[in-house]
Formats: structure tokens, sequence, C-alpha cells
């Protein structure tokens, strides 16, 4: 899952070397933080969110998958 | 656009290797035809084309930057295609031989097409893959273009729970 959003989230940036994401895991959920620099915030979240909503949407299959709950930060 | 689109389908689907993505390049436009399993095609598009149209947003942000027009068509791998061609010859074949009747009895696409919406109605569980209600080629052919002028799924995503936490990180990055 980390490496999706990592994956994605370069994809997107202009800054690609200041993507990082930190996967912390409990249980039964895990928190992805991802960090991006700050002029690479506006396009990663979207208009409305769009962009985050959409990276949530697609972690959620994976998610699934493993029977975990996810929880998408943008930092 | 075509890594981003197969690297994140590759990483959703069940059966990776069926994975395939064709890009088809216009001048200010490019066409992006995803192949995946049938048994993927569910989870690929995801309930309501959750999951298709999560994939058109990133793959706007990314067009945006390359200032083109994208469009992304979700298609059942080959092997499916060859069987669904052969499907679709049928129907043909039954419609020509049924145009004198066709209005006394239902043709068997007319069926076919009620049969489908049946089957999108059913109400789905919560998260829940849409694997049981996978959708054939013909609807999600119909059903590509139709969302993605409305994009109803982002709406309804926007009303989801984190909304209001983005909306707000939204906002001061817009300023």
């Amino acid at each position: 899952m980390k490496e999706l959003i990592e994956y994605v989230a370069k994809s997107l940036v202009d800054d690609p070397s200041q993507v990082r994401v930190d996967e912390i895991e409990g249980t039964n959920s895990v928190v992805l933080e991802l960090h991006v620099a700050p002029e690479d915030m506006g396009r990663i979240i979207g208009r409305k969110g769009r962009v985050a909503n959409a990276m949530r949407t697609l972690l959620r299959v994976v998610a699934a998958k493993e029977a975990k709950r996810i929880t998408l930060e943008i930092v | 656009m075509k890594e981003l689109i197969e690297n994140i389908a590759k990483s959703l689907a069940d059966a990776p290797s069926q994975v395939r993505v064709d890009e088809i390049e216009g001048t200010n436009s490019v066409v992006l035809e995803l192949h995946v399993a049938p048994e993927d095609m569910g989870r690929i598009i995801g309930r309501k084309g959750r999951v298709a149209n999560a994939m058109r947003t990133l793959l706007r942000v990314l067009a945006a930057k390359q200032g083109k027009r994208v469009t992304l068509e979700i298609v059942e791998s080959p092997v499916a295609e060859a069987a669904a061609e052969e499907v679709v010859a049928e129907e043909v074949a039954s419609l020509e031989e049924e145009v004198s009747v066709e209005e006394a009895a239902p043709t068997e696409a007319e069926v076919a097409e009620e049969v489908t919406i049946a089957d999108e109605e059913v109400p789905l569980e919560e998260e829940a893959p849409v694997e049981e209600a996978a959708p054939t080629e013909v609807e999600v052919a119909e059903e590509v273009p139709i969302v993605e002028e409305e994009v109803p799924s982002e709406e309804e995503l926007i009303e989801a729970p984190f909304e209001e936490e983005v909306g707000e990180t939204t906002g001061e990055e817009a300023d």
C-alpha cells in the first residue's frame, strides 16, 4: 500500500524527491502519512480534495484485499 | 500516464499478469485502454464506477501537466474479448432473425440489457467489491463516457467522512 501511494504521488508531483510515505501499522488498521513538498500540496490534494480522495478510493481496494482499514493523511 | 495506470491496475487486480494498457495518442488527447481479466473488472471499476473515476481523477492531474486531455477506457482482457465478440455476433444474428417479430417478443439484446440494469441496482454491501455484478464489456463501454461527464462518484466521495479535514487543508493551500 505504501508503495502504491508513493508511486502515485511521485507521478503527480513536481518534486518527486520530496515525496515520502510513512506507514504506521496497527492490528487492523494502517495509517499512511504522505509527505510532499509544500508547493505540491495543492496538486496532491486537488480541488475539493478530489485527488486525495481518489487515492483513498484506490487504497480502499487494496486494503480490502488485506482486510484492513486504511487512513491516508497528507502532511 | 500509461505507466501510472498500469501500475495502479496491477496493484488492484487479482491477476496482474493480465493487465495491459494500450495508449492511443492524438494531438491533444490520449486514449488509454486498460485491459484486465474479466474477474477483475468489478474491482477495477468499483461500485458505481468509483475506482475507475479515481483513476481518471489521478490521470487528469498528470494530463494537465502535459496539457492533454485523457480518456480512460476499461476493457476485458483479449481472451474474454474473443468470447464477448462471439456473444455479440450471436446476438446480431438473432436480431436479424427476429426483425419481423421484434415488437411481439423482446430481443435477446433487450433482455440482456434489462438483466444488466437489474444487476446494477442490487444494493451491494458497503465496501464490498462489485465482483458479483461484474459488468459486461458492452455495459462498461456505455457507462464510461456518461460517468465521466457527470462525475457523480466524485461528488459522493466528497461527502465521505474525511471530507472536512481535506477540505480545510485544500482551502489553506489554495490561499
